[in-house]
């Protein structure tokens, strides 16, 4: 008996020649299918054929599966070589077009044009031709045209960084990623790459199966079914979830935009018309910020009684509102004059800030000097007391006896010099009258429907 | 001591890899594979990693070194260039390895006469591509200065043959296999050479140069043929095209 020969109860494996038992379905030194004892002789044949895909049963499982995973990297890099070819195309077309247009104009001359025409010829052409191989090519070849791309987009983006000094836009960012994806593909081609080599069974473009070999039905079809149904019960009901989610969405915002919406001065500008209409200066003044006690609330108060209308005032025309946002004004027509209500709004609501009235003739000072005239030269200081506002009239009235007293001019008081004529339209005049021993200072304000005193000064002793 | 198989549990054998009924892997075995099949993937992305700090790295430098110090000092430029290559290299060779491992310095003399009819095939293919393009039409040029002699026939051919036949061939290799880094460091030596300008134009003649280095470089197993081919080539273009 040869050494060659089998020992009795062990059967070769016909991919390793490792020895196993004879009820063994599987070498357990490759894990390969053993053949049958009877087909043993011709399992030579078969196992030589068999043994291309290099490693035991565990290796190209793993092969497998490790392929299965990374194959789709080798697919992206494709997708990326289609898109620079198109893109690759347009961007030469369009250089043809703006050479082709230039052509027309004197700025080039002909010869220099044709050879940037032909530059842009080979350099643009070419490009689109390695783009294109690599588009065709990489599927076979994977690890080469995956460094072709990479270096290609590095080379490019290099260019485009130093051609605009370095500046950073979005077509250099996504240059950038796209370079360090390439770079990325590489390593995983070369992975891919070693996997085919290791195994011919392994490609990266699933062939259509033979209809005659596809097997319709069964638990592989069942499972797909059922996966299939779960993910469309799934995507429904996260479909109702986010309609669900919306729509409360859109409740709350509607709600939080009702209750935090700004107050209109829609209020304010119907409660000014109101106390105007009924002639109420004091609820005029109340629509103030500050109420009717503030500075700008007597202002009006005495605007409106410098023009008469403290008791009653003329109508006003419908309103016009100019919002704008945080201010308005609201417009009138008052005795063919415009009349502007400001308003302005603070946390409280919205409030006037002031009243701008329309203008009025002012009448001719020349009654309320000829009336101080008379006064003046009137005995005892009645006339002139009269003259003040009945407002102030107690107070500047005493305060005037007092001095009239103590310089003794009570009952009677110089003459007055050459009494200037004052400003005409000025609503209110301050006059110098000259006396025998001095100069009388007089303050005038007109108020309707006199001039009043309002101020008086006299010499100095 | 026997163990069990984990599907069937039958009786394996001991250093059984596979149960001899259903085939299925055992336990310490499928570590193994798992453990091999990882060790081969971390050694595959660090050698493109290393491949592609090489390309990026070059350009980076190269346009760095552009930027900063322009055409004021041609020794700066040169100096510049030089020390930002042998940054990047060692970057790279110390990815995968040491960095002498990228630099095998073998020497015989029959390489040697290869070396030189190497650069001569290169040359006249350059030229000849070099005349196409041009149309036959090549105004005299003179020679350049010192700074350009240095960085192009002394500097360049020693850089660039390191970089493209020593560090990136060697991650190529362990990529895939001495045919594929043949190509792979052609098609890189190429595109570097694209940003002189030229951009693609430069290709054709660079890959062949390229090809004809890395076939000296892969058959003798030593950078110096390329080299010696290479400074060769360099100075034949600048004695024929100038600067």
């Amino acid at each position: 008996m040869s050494d060659s020969e089998e020992e009795p109860g062990v059967q070769p494996c016909p991919k390793c020649q490792a020895e196993n038992a004879l009820d063994a379905a599987y070498c357990i030194a490759c894990g390969a299918p053993l053949a049958p004892a009877a087909t043993a002789g011709g399992g030579g044949v078969r196992s030589r054929r068999r043994a291309r895909a290099t490693g035991d049963a565990a290796e190209q499982a793993r092969a497998r599966h490790e392929f299965a995973r990374v194959k789709n990297s080798v697919l992206a890099v494709r997708a990326v070589f289609a898109a620079s070819a198109i893109y690759a195309v347009v961007q030469v077309l369009l250089w043809h077009v703006v050479l082709a247009r230039l052509q027309r104009s004197v700025e080039f001359a002909g010869s220099e044009l044709d050879q940037w025409s032909t530059v842009v010829s080979i350099l643009g052409w070419s490009q689109v031709a390695l783009l294109a191989a690599g588009f065709f090519f990489v599927l076979r070849s994977p690890l080469i045209w995956s460094v072709t791309g990479a270096c290609y987009m590095t080379l490019s983006v290099a260019l485009a960084l130093w051609a605009s000094d370095f500046s950073i836009s979005v077509a250099s960012l996504i240059g950038l990623f796209t370079v360090v994806a390439l770079w990325f593909a590489v390593g995983q081609a070369a992975r891919v790459q070693r996997l085919m080599a290791a195994d011919p069974k392994l490609q990266i473009v699933r062939k259509r199966i033979d209809p005659s070999r596809k097997v319709v039905g069964g638990v592989a079809d069942e499972a797909r079914e059922r996966r299939r149904l779960e993910k469309r019960r799934t995507f429904r009901s996260r479909l109702r979830l986010l309609g669900a989610v919306a729509v409360l969405l859109v409740i709350g915002g509607v709600a939080i935009w009702q209750v935090t919406k700004p107050p209109s001065p829609d209020a304010t500008i119907a409660a000014f018309a109101k106390a105007w209409q009924a002639g109420d200066v004091e609820a005029l003044g109340g629509l103030f910020v500050d109420g009717p006690a503030s500075r700008r609330a007597i202002g009006l108060r005495e605007e409106l009684e410098r023009r008469g209308w403290q008791q009653s005032m003329p109508a006003l025309t419908a309103g016009t509102l100019d919002d704008r946002g945080d201010h308005a004004v609201e417009s009138y027509t008052c005795t063919g004059e415009p009349l502007r209500v400001m308003l302005a709004r603070d946390k409280f609501g919205w409030h006037v800030t002031g009243v701008s009235l329309p203008n009025y003739e002012v009448p001719a000072f020349a009654s309320g000097l000829a009336a101080f005239t008379a006064a003046w030269q009137a005995k005892g200081p009645e006339a002139l007391v009269d003259m003040f506002r009945p407002t102030s009239r107690e107070r500047l009235g005493s305060a005037l006896k007092r001095m009239l007293e103590k310089r003794k001019w009570t009952e009677q008081r110089p003459a007055l010099g050459e009494v200037p004529k004052g400003k005409s339209g000025d609503v209110r005049q301050r006059l110098l009258i000259p006396l025998e021993d001095g100069e009388l200072e007089v303050v005038f304000e007109f108020w309707h429907p006199s001039w009043r005193l309002v101020g008086i000064k006299l010499p100095q002793e | 001591m026997s163990s069990y198989c984990r599907t069937c549990r039958a009786e394996l054998p001991a250093q059984a890899r596979f149960c001899g009924k259903c085939g299925t892997a055992s336990r310490s075995h499928a570590r193994s594979v798992v453990a091999r099949g990882q060790q081969e993937r971390s050694e595959v992305l660090r050698a493109a990693l290393a491949f592609g700090w090489v390309c990026v790295g070059t350009f980076v430098a190269m346009l760095v070194v552009a930027s900063f110090v322009g055409d004021q000092d041609p020794w700066s430029s040169v100096l510049w260039d030089a020390a930002g290559m042998a940054m990047v290299g060692l970057c790279a060779a110390g990815i995968r390895g040491s960095w002498r491992e990228s630099m095998p310095l073998g020497l015989s003399w029959q390489w040697l006469v290869a070396a030189g009819i190497g650069a001569a095939m290169s040359m006249v293919f350059g030229i000849a591509y070099v005349g196409v393009l041009s149309g036959g039409h090549r105004e005299p040029s003179e020679l350049p200065g010192a700074p350009v002699i240095v960085a192009v026939v002394v500097l360049a051919p020693l850089f660039e043959e390191w970089l493209c036949r020593g560090v990136a061939w060697r991650a190529a290799a362990a990529m895939a296999n001495p045919q594929a880094a043949w190509l792979l460091t052609s098609i890189l030596f190429a595109f570097l050479h694209g940003l002189g300008g030229n951009y693609l134009l430069e290709l054709p003649h660079r890959a062949f140069a390229g090809l004809v280095f890395g076939w000296l470089r892969w058959r003798s197993g030593s950078l110096v043929p390329g080299v010696v081919a290479h400074a060769l080539h360099n100075a034949a273009a600048v004695l024929q095209f100038g600067g």
